[in-house]
């Protein structure tokens, strides 16, 4: 059981990165105008980069007297597989995005993921993944009018040549 | 006239009123679905529909947001999850309701009394909000920074069960809004010579990082689980029942439309002050508090939604957001151009009340979906979450990318998703970071302001806030908000 008297693994590893970050941001902010005014462009930012200072040295001492959950594991509670194979996921569909579309890249992305998650059904993956990625296509192209990476695809062309054949269609 | 006019608009087009409904019925679901929440849901939308009319725009939005606040009370009464933080006080009884069977009388309790609140928040909003951005008109700089220090001291109440990550969390929010050329002296800040954060990083795909991709991270941890089935029967409830507690419900609505309008405090509050308010007035409840009394069902859900009239006050008078979804709703008109404050209501009043009116479509939808499509939504809440939490993460994509049209926006995104995730495994919140970046602006450059005003001399700007009632009132409500947040402030035993 989790309690308030007790931390989770890593957590003083990410108050310490905190505290570091927030440190390095008051510096930046120092660098804005120093202590030129007190109506400078930095003296906002250095009085905020400073509460963060305070606070998370205040949450960093706090949490140094705390003893660790040992019912807590980092690897199987806090970062499990699911969370890293799913994120390693996400990371690939957005590199992808750019260069090899958006069709390609989130159906790649949603048949993996509900692959990974469902453990292994690619019928089903492949199915389900098919059937939303059409739905949200045709939604956001319609009624959103978003327009999303085409890249090898030929998107702008086919929906031309769809258009022509309706209208086509229609005159016959 | 112009009011009637204003107000009308939405009437005289069907095409709105279908996209309140749609909002309304897409609210209930999102937040019935465990792991959706309305925040999530509004942040990932309003990238989506930024390049809409306004009005139709806010359509779906405040649909989206008063279905969201009651559907997450469906959540609390059939599982035990309350989908938005306003729902937790309904949990309390209506979670034990539904274990003794009784879940779609709940249901439909629940439905007439959030609606019955929500006219009632509406009411207040119509005729109190025109006074109110009336009298902001008199503000000086120096109210204006204190009105945002009060609205960023709802980290307090946004803080989970610690306020010093909460304040942390807050903080990073106003720096994070800092970022860029200084709208002042167009000065970089925190720039790092990169031109691309010359304006700022996107607003839209922090959000999204934050409420999106984070909590859909979070849910992974739950995948395996399967969502418990609870039998739901006939609800619409008998007009005695809703006689018998309505007088309950109108003094529920008082609590929630005043603590809704208060710049800091939200729908949560409301709910969870009216479920006290109940325990305290209600002498021999049939069943007792905690064990399924409707009383305790009754009050948390009218004052909840009669709150998300109230939120609306200071966010369009002032500007100032009331909770996580008024924040989001403030970032939405700003994509538009428009400025809330007292401004927006004489410049721009047919947005006031094109509001108005659509929180009032969104009401009477509110009501009539609440009372039906009880299979589907049975269908629904039980939506595979293999399929649903990578459907989030692709439209957290979409949505990031959609506004600017930006790779480097789902950088961003997933940048604050990952940033998200940890803060929420280690019991921060994310709101606050929301709220921060949101009133960054207002409290840097009244800052500013009110300093330069006052010769850059502070001394004087501390006399200029003790010799003015106005601000002395203000002043005062910040110390007293501050301190009712820390352990020194005296609280009853339970």
């Amino acid at each position: 059981m989790e309690t308030n008297n007790e931390k989770k693994p890593g957590e003083t590893a990410f108050v310490v990165i905190l505290v570091i970050f927030s440190l390095f941001l008051t510096w930046q902010a120092y660098g804005i105008s120093g202590f030129d005014s007190l109506s400078s462009p930095g003296s906002f930012p250095m009085a905020v980069s400073f509460i963060m200072v305070i606070s998370s040295i205040i949450i960093l001492l706090k949490s140094t007297k705390l003893g660790i959950n040992n019912s807590i594991l980092f690897w199987k509670d806090i970062l499990p597989k699911n969370i890293i194979i799913i994120s390693i996921f996400i990371l690939i569909f957005a590199l992808m995005l750019q260069n090899i579309g958006f069709l390609i890249s989130a159906y790649y992305f949603l048949s993996g993921s509900i692959y990974f998650l469902n453990k292994g059904n690619l019928k089903f993956s492949l199915g389900v993944a098919f059937l939303s990625l059409f739905i949200i296509y045709i939604l956001f192209h319609m009624v959103f009018s978003v327009i999303m990476p085409e890249g090898i695809i030929p998107e702008r062309e086919i929906w031309a040549w769809l258009e022509n054949f309706i209208i086509l269609w229609n005159i016959k | 006239m112009d009011i009637i006019q204003y107000f009308f608009n939405i009437w005289s087009d069907p095409s709105l009123i279908a996209l309140v409904a749609l909002g309304t019925f897409t609210g209930i679901y999102v937040g019935a679905i465990p792991g959706l929440s309305v925040t999530m849901a509004t942040s990932i939308l309003i990238s989506f529909t930024f390049s809409w009319e306004v009005y139709e725009d806010l359509s779906l939005i405040v649909g989206i947001y008063m279905g969201g606040v009651y559907g997450g009370s469906r959540t609390a009464i059939l599982l035990n999850i309350p989908g938005a933080p306003s729902a937790i006080a309904t949990a309390l009884d209506g979670y034990p309701l539904a274990k003794k069977g009784k879940a779609g009388e709940a249901i439909g309790l629940s439905t007439v009394m959030s609606t019955i609140g929500g006219f009632i928040g509406i009411f207040v909003l119509a005729t109190a909000a025109p006074y109110v951005a009336e009298f902001a008109l008199i503000f000086q700089p120096r109210d204006y920074l204190l009105l945002a220090i009060l609205g960023i001291l709802l980290v307090g109440s946004f803080s989970g069960d610690s306020l010093i990550k909460g304040i942390f969390a807050g903080a990073l929010g106003l720096l994070i809004g800092t970022v860029g050329l200084d709208p002042l002296t167009a000065e970089e800040r925190f720039t790092f010579g990169v031109v691309e954060l010359w304006g700022g990083i996107s607003f839209i795909a922090v959000m999204i990082g934050m409420f999106g991709a984070s909590e859909a991270l979070v849910q992974l941890h739950n995948i395996g689980k399967s969502s418990v089935k609870q039998k739901i029967n006939k609800i619409i409830p008998s007009w005695k029942s809703i006689l018998k507690y309505l007088p309950l419900s109108i003094k529920s609505s008082s609590i929630g439309v005043i603590i809704g309008a208060l710049p800091g405090t939200g729908g949560d509050i409301a709910a969870l002050m009216a479920y006290d308010y109940a325990k305290r007035s209600t002498k021999n409840p049939e069943t007792p508090f905690g064990e399924g009394a409707k009383e305790g069902l009754v009050a948390p859900e009218t004052a909840n939604n009669d709150a998300v009239g109230g939120a609306f006050i200071p966010m369009l008078t002032l500007g100032i957001p009331g909770d996580a979804v008024t924040a989001i709703i403030i970032g939405a008109l700003f994509i538009h151009g428009l400025n809330p404050g007292p401004m927006l209501m004489i410049e721009k009043p047919d947005i006031f009340w094109f509001i108005v009116s659509a929180l009032l479509f969104a009401n009477i939808f509110m009501l009539i979906f609440g009372l039906t499509g009880i299979r589907l939504f049975s269908k629904v809440i039980q939506m595979p979450k293999v399929v649903l939490i990578p459907l989030i993460l692709m439209l957290s994509i979409v949505g990031s990318y959609a506004v600017n049209n930006s790779i480097t926006d789902i950088y961003w995104m997933l940048g604050f998703g990952f940033f998200g995730y940890f803060l929420k495994e280690y019991g921060y919140q994310v709101g606050p970071v929301i709220l921060g970046i949101i009133l960054s602006k207002l409290i840097d450059q009244n800052w500013r302001r009110s300093i330069i005003s006052e010769g850059g001399d502070i001394g004087s700007l501390f006399i200029g806030i003790l010799t003015s009632p106005l601000s002395l009132v203000l002043l005062s409500s910040v110390l007293f908000v501050f301190l009712s947040h820390t352990k020194y402030w005296p609280r009853k035993k339970p």
